[in-house]
Formats: C-alpha cells, structure tokens, sequence
C-alpha cells in the first residue's frame, strides 16, 4: 500500500484526503458529491442498511473508514 | 438471467435497469460522462484498462465492447484483442502497460498496488489526471459488477463500436 498519499492535496493547507485530492478536478468532485450525497439523504433503502454494507465494506477491503 | 422482477423502460439493458431509480441515474451518468466527456484522461487508456477489468470480471459482452471516443484516439482493435496478453504485447507503450497492470490490481487486491505501479503511471499524466484516472477503474470495477449482478448486459458476440458515456447520453 502507500507509504505517503500518492495524490497531493489540491487545497492549500489541507492534509490529502478523499475531498482535497478529488478536487484536482472540481467537475468530478462537484458531480461524486452530488451522486454520493443524493444516494445517503433520498432513496428507498433504509439509512442503517446502506451504513451497515458500508462498514462491511470497509472491514473486508481494509479501509480505515 | 436478472433477479429484479421488473424493469424501465430504456434503450439499452443497462439504462432499463438504472432507471428504475431515475434520480440516481442522471447522477450517475452525469458523473460518469464527464470522464469521457471531458478527456480527462487518454481514452487510450481508459478504454484499455475498462475492457482489462470487463476481462477480469468474466465480463464478456463489456470485454467485446469498444467506446467510440477511445476508437476516434486512436484505439485499434488489434489493440483491444491483445489487452488480456498485455505483458508481453507490442501494440502497447510503457505508459500503457503501467495503467493497465494499476488497473488489474486495482480491480484484484487494491492493497497491493505499491508505489513504484503508482509511479509508472504518473509519470506519464499530471496529478489531476491520475485523480481522473483512479476514479475511472472505481466506476468501471463497480459498474462492471453492477451489471453482472443485475444481469444488465445486452448479449454481444463480436466486437462492437457503442458511444462513451457523456453526461446526457445512453448507458452501454
């Protein structure tokens, strides 16, 4: 795995992470924000279901998330 | 073979099941089709290492499948026919090889990726395309999984030349 954030912060000041490194390219970030905040406050899946797959997720593929 | 008991009306098997939540659709799209819209990285290279994951997916009608933006870059079929022996293949330059063996381990055993595979493919973009570039495998293993889950795949049985995502454009 990476020893140092393989992709710079493109914030000044800011420590690299998924929003400062996405926003190298400020259409994606604008559009993953929309999609991924959409799919979290709307739909017809339950809050606790969604959050549930996500932490196991994050457990199998070992992502400190 | 689908397990979803219904379906939308689309023009493609993908976009009839998408639009069963179409909200979530034209979002996705949207985000989807910038990357190809917008040439945010080579679509050489995006559409080499989408038809190497489509190939590590056991993704047959992705893997015959040739976006058109990438085929206008320059993309050749010999190209797309030798993706799977790669390694080994003249058809491809060093750069391409590195995005394509990120792209594999990528899709395999993430945490596996070092940062020498890291490097390789940098030096051939700047760090906004790499950001891009890491985005797209995220959409094609994820998307690609989708469709195979969902049975959302047109049955295809030679290469054929489909549009590239853009953000008001039909799924394939």
């Amino acid at each position: 795995m990476s020893t140092t954030p393989r992709a710079p912060s493109a914030v000044a000041g800011q420590p690299a992470n998924l929003r400062t490194v996405l926003a190298h390219r400020p259409e994606l970030n604008e559009a993953f924000g929309r999609l991924y905040g959409t799919m979290w406050s709307r739909g017809i899946v339950a809050p606790d279901l969604k959050e549930t797959a996500r932490m196991r997720n994050a457990r199998i593929t070992d992502c400190g998330f | 073979m689908t397990w979803l008991s219904v379906e939308a009306d689309g023009p493609t098997a993908l976009e009839r099941v998408l639009r069963l939540r179409p909200d979530l659709r034209d979002l996705f799209t949207g985000y989807l089709g910038l990357l190809w819209s917008e040439r945010l990285v080579d679509p050489v290279v995006l559409e080499l290492c989408r038809l190497r994951i489509a190939q590590l997916h056991g993704d047959r009608t992705q893997a015959l499948l040739r976006y058109d933006a990438a085929v206008a870059a320059g993309l050749t079929e010999a190209q797309a026919g030798a993706v799977a022996s790669w390694f080994d293949a003249p058809l491809f330059t060093a750069h391409q090889k590195a995005c394509i063996a990120y792209a594999e381990v990528f899709a395999m055993d993430v945490h596996a990726l070092t940062d020498e595979m890291a490097d390789a493919v940098k030096a051939g973009m700047d760090d906004a395309a790499f950001v891009a570039f890491t985005v797209a495998l995220g959409m094609f293993d994820g998307l690609g999984r989708f469709r195979l889950v969902l049975g959302a795949d047109e049955p295809v049985t030679a290469p054929a030349t489909v549009p590239a995502p853009r953000p008001d454009g039909v799924l394939h």
